[in-house]
């Protein structure tokens, strides 16, 4: 009975951070920093909206990102009216639009049509994990459009564009982390707790890797894929691309960690209770490294964003008509596009917003994770 | 003592440079009646042009090794030909030659050269110059850009020296177009003779060269270059032009040309005062179209590109596979899809409407060889369905086009990136390809890459791309013919491979041989009306060519025959 008492005691990690009664974990620990931290919280709630607006692109989103219409060519932003020409509040409700110059595409509101703009209405059919619908959040009735940041050249919806550019230009971060990530880490693990002459050679293959000048890499090695890939192909071949040209940087660090870690009793007594190399270095070494990686790895999300934008601006990453954040910030590329349709640059807007939050949250992460900024 | 000798030195200097000067008379000047032929006005002495000069600036000095518009911008200035071509209305004019005979079959040409002319170094042009450049451009060796040209199926003219002042070609059979591709750059014969004649011909002239060894017949020397920023062309003082008024022409002492990479900065440097005149790129007619009413520099419209961009799609039977072959050599296959490209939208979104929407292989400024009445593929996707049902391509009903072996149809479409109109085509068609049940991979492909697919390898789907315009309808031949390099579909055929091919071959070269205007003609239109049946090339559009001047520059007229540019610099003038 007694021994049963005592045995919580001499585990006594948990009891030293006992405060108040309540028991909290190490994680619960870095969220309550992490909810101090105000710039944190704010670009962590951006990304949450981003990522929400990317992955539900087809409810959110007025049309299909395909959806071009050849006499609305660079379309200015719809205005969206809520008091009524009568001047009482109503709800809001859109101007048909004619274009009146066809040289300058200048379009101006016809006050006779009147489009209110409605909500839940049928749209452009899509297929959502095989879920066919046609349900849409907003809409006006045809044949008005409503373009709430404007249309492209085109005359494609830019506002329904960055969402389903969003799926490519966010997911390629996350999916190409995740597969850097992997190789970074089991190839950092293996070099690092092995050491000696597999250390040397693994590593001297990765700085071989990371002193190829990356952006030259990405464009050889983009500029390669064959025509006729699918977008999905094509999306998952450049994310493939990316991570290899990331993952050697962060596989360096692991190692570095890795071979102190290695170092330390606990390992010695895994070895020497009989367990197997793989299972150590995944069970108990690799988990010491987390709080490095989950940092590194929000603050490489933007890079791959950027990367991934950059490759589509120059043409050669995500291939129109398909959309991406790069390749939709591709058209604004000249004079005429910066003077007369401003709106072609929200995308950059976007990346940007994006890439800050991404800074900020992974600066948050940073300090709530950081051992000796404990408070 | 001192002064003394310094004037007894001058008075000497003088009395060299002035024998010099006389030792080479010029008997037969060339008037320019500027008013009356070109409604210009007789100008002052005096000032420096500075125009945009596009991307890069020239490769070469040596006109024969010149291929790129970029070098030959430059040398057209320094070297010139017997004839040359009025910039109005596209007729032969005589320019190093005095005049020209032809004879009565067509066979012979004897041009009576100008007396006195002086190359810029003050030796006399003379025949053994004209002989020398046709050995030049005649030596496979040399690779002379004017080769082809001058080749009458496949063999050069005979050409001989009568006198000093006369030479006399001799042709193997009548060929109409000889005098659009006789006005070859002539360069000098006691410069480069003996680098021919030791077979180092291609390697003289390069930047490397010392600006001073560059000499022409031309008006305008090369004084400076620092490549691809700034190439400045000086006159040359002893030029044969005049105007009636008996000045010696040109009038400016400078020309400078000022290369930028991207016509974004161009167009700002323009904006800024930078240069006196600049070709306006159809994208940005808008910027130009506000700013010109409160600036003191004027748009010109110059008529149509003289240029074409069309989707070709490959009907070689050696590299293109099956079933691809099969579709794209059939007619009706390749009329359906002809009503798929919706040019007005083309010309809407990339050239702002500033354009004309092309039928037809001929340069649209041509219009005496220009055929109104052919066959046109106005845009209509419900008729290009129809045409496709009937010829045997049923879509399905998920949605894809089979052809009648059950192959979905699909094919790759590239282009080069980088020009707007190329873009825009292409993702139009391709969406319309999409609507017609028909899956098109379109993806941009560096030029090179591009043009070595078409040239050599041969092996592509199709390709959206673009021709520069001769004015004169022979300068197709290696498009038409079909054993020539740029029969882009089937090219180099050792005998044609289609009736139809068959047929305009032998239309083509009958057209060479008729000497009468009007004969000519009827053989083109019959051209025309082939080309319109059997669509191997999908045409698009032709931007206007547009310019805009700034208004002190006088007699700056846009040359209706060439292109977009001003190129009769010779009387330019500045109104201070």
């Amino acid at each position: 009975m007694a021994k049963t008492m005592t045995e919580p005691k001499q585990n006594g990690h948990e009891q030293t951070y006992q405060d108040g009664g309540a028991i909290r974990s190490p994680w619960k620990m870095a969220w309550r920093k992490l909810r101090r931290h105000k710039l944190a919280m704010i670009g962590m709630w951006v990304l949450i909206v981003l990522h929400l607006f990317a992955i539900f692109a087809d409810f959110f989103a007025p049309y299909s990102e395909l959806t071009t219409d050849r006499r609305r060519t660079n379309h200015s932003p719809t205005r969206v009216h809520i008091i009524s020409p009568e001047g009482k509040l109503t709800r809001p409700f859109i101007y048909g639009y004619k274009r009146v110059d066809t040289v300058r595409n200048i379009y101006e509101e016809d006050h006779t049509q009147v489009y209110p703009i409605r909500f839940f209405v049928r749209g452009d059919k899509y297929s959502f994990f095989g879920i066919e619908s046609d349900l849409r959040l907003f809409g006006v009735d045809a044949p008005a459009k409503i373009y709430l940041v404007g249309a492209d050249r085109y005359g494609r919806d830019i506002f329904s564009r960055l969402a389903y550019g969003g799926r490519r230009s966010l997911f390629i971060g996350i999916i190409g982390l995740a597969i850097s990530m992997s190789i970074g880490l089991v190839y950092g693990g293996t070099s690092g707790y092995f050491g000696g002459w597999v250390d040397n050679l693994m590593m001297r293959i990765a700085e071989v890797i990371i002193s190829i000048p990356g952006f030259y890499l990405l464009l050889a090695l983009s500029a390669v894929l064959p025509p006729g890939l699918g977008s999905t192909e094509r999306f998952l071949m450049i994310t493939v691309i990316l991570a290899f040209i990331n993952w050697a940087g962060l596989a360096r660090v692991i190692r570095g960690m890795v071979l102190s870690i290695s170092q330390q009793d606990f390992v010695t007594a895994s070895e020497a209770v009989g367990c197997s190399q793989p299972r150590i270095i995944i069970r108990h070494i690799l988990p010491n490294t987390m709080s490095y990686v989950i940092v590194n790895a929000t603050l490489a999300i933007p890079g791959f964003i950027l990367s991934e934008a950059g490759l589509s601006l120059i043409g050669v990453g995500i291939q129109h008509p398909d959309a991406s954040w790069g390749n939709m910030l591709s058209e604004a590329l000249n004079l005429t596009s910066l003077t007369r349709y401003p709106w072609l640059l929200v995308p950059g807007f976007v990346i940007f917003i994006t890439v800050l939050s991404y800074s900020f949250f992974g600066d948050g992460i940073r300090d709530a994770l950081d051992p000796r900024a404990r408070t | 003592m001192k002064r003394q000798i310094f004037v007894w030195t001058l008075l000497l200097a003088l009395i060299v440079s002035a024998g010099v000067a006389s030792a080479v008379e010029l008997l037969d000047p060339r008037i320019l009646d500027i008013e009356g032929e070109y409604g210009g006005a007789i100008g002052n002495y005096g000032g420096t042009m500075t125009i945009a000069g596009g991307a890069s600036g020239p490769k070469t000095y040596n006109p024969h090794r010149a291929a790129e518009t970029s070098s030959t911008d430059v040398t057209d200035r320094i070297f010139e030909g017997l004839v040359t071509l009025h910039r109005d209305t596209g007729l032969v004019l005589p320019k190093l030659a005095r005049d020209y005979e032809i004879s009565e079959d067509g066979t012979e040409i004897i041009f009576h050269l100008r007396r006195g002319v002086q190359w810029h170094d003050g030796t006399e042009f003379t025949a053994d110059d004209v002989i020398f450049t046709f050995d030049v451009v005649y030596d496979v060796n040399v690779g002379s850009n004017s080769r082809s040209g001058l080749l009458i199926d496949g063999q050069p003219m005979e050409y001989e020296k009568i006198d000093k002042y006369t030479v006399k070609f001799t042709l193997p059979r009548p060929h109409a177009p000889i005098m659009f591709s006789i006005g070859t750059p002539i360069v000098p014969e006691h410069l480069l003779g003996d680098a021919f004649r030791e077979g180092r011909y291609h390697e003289m002239w390069g930047l490397e060269t010392d600006l001073s060894e560059i000499v022409g017949t031309g008006a305008w020397k090369v004084s400076s270059y620092r490549i691809d920023q700034e190439l400045i062309l000086v006159r040359n003082d002893n030029y044969y032009e005049f105007d009636t008024a008996g000045n010696r022409l040109p009038y400016l002492n400078r020309v400078i040309f000022r290369y930028y990479a991207s016509t974004d900065t161009s167009t700002l440097a323009f904006f800024n005062g930078e240069f006196d005149y600049i070709g306006i790129p159809a994208n940005q007619y808008p910027e130009y179209l506000d700013r010109e009413p409160l600036s003191r520099w004027s748009i010109i419209e110059a008529g149509p590109n003289p240029g074409t961009t069309f989707i070709v799609i490959n009907q070689n039977p050696t590299t293109l596979p099956e079933p691809k072959l099969s579709w794209f050599t059939d007619v009706k296959f390749r009329q359906a899809i002809a009503h798929a490209v919706d040019k007005e939208t083309i010309l809407d979104m990339a050239m702002n409407g500033k354009g004309y929407i092309q039928h037809s292989p001929i340069n649209m400024r041509n219009a005496f060889f220009l055929k109104d009445d052919i066959k046109t593929y106005p845009y209509d996707l419900d008729e290009a369905h129809r045409k496709l049902e009937a010829a045997g391509y049923p879509l399905g009903a998920d949605g894809v086009r089979r052809d009648s072996q059950g192959n979905p149809i699909e094919f790759d479409l590239i282009t080069n990136p980088g020009v707007p109109i190329r873009q825009i085509s292409g993702e139009l068609f391709q969406e319309d390809m999409a609507a017609l049940g028909i899956k098109v991979n379109f993806q941009l492909i560096d030029f090179n890459v591009v043009v070595e697919k078409l040239t050599s390898t041969f092996e592509w789907d199709a390709i959206l791309i673009g021709l520069t315009g001769t004015f004169d309808p022979n300068g197709g031949s290696n498009t038409w013919l079909s054993s020539g390099n740029l029969h882009m579909w089937h090219p180099l055929q050792e005998s044609p491979h289609t009736e139809w091919e068959a047929q305009i071959d032998e239309i083509w070269r009958a057209a060479q041989r008729a000497m009468d205007p009007e004969v000519r003609r009827e053989y083109y239109y019959q051209f025309q009306d082939i080309v319109a049946e059997q669509v191997p090339l999908f045409y698009t559009v032709a931007a206007e060519n547009m310019v805009a001047v700034r208004d002190h520059l006088r007699n700056a007229t846009p040359d209706m025959v060439g292109g977009s540019v001003v190129t009769a610099w010779n009387f330019i003038w500045i109104d201070r």
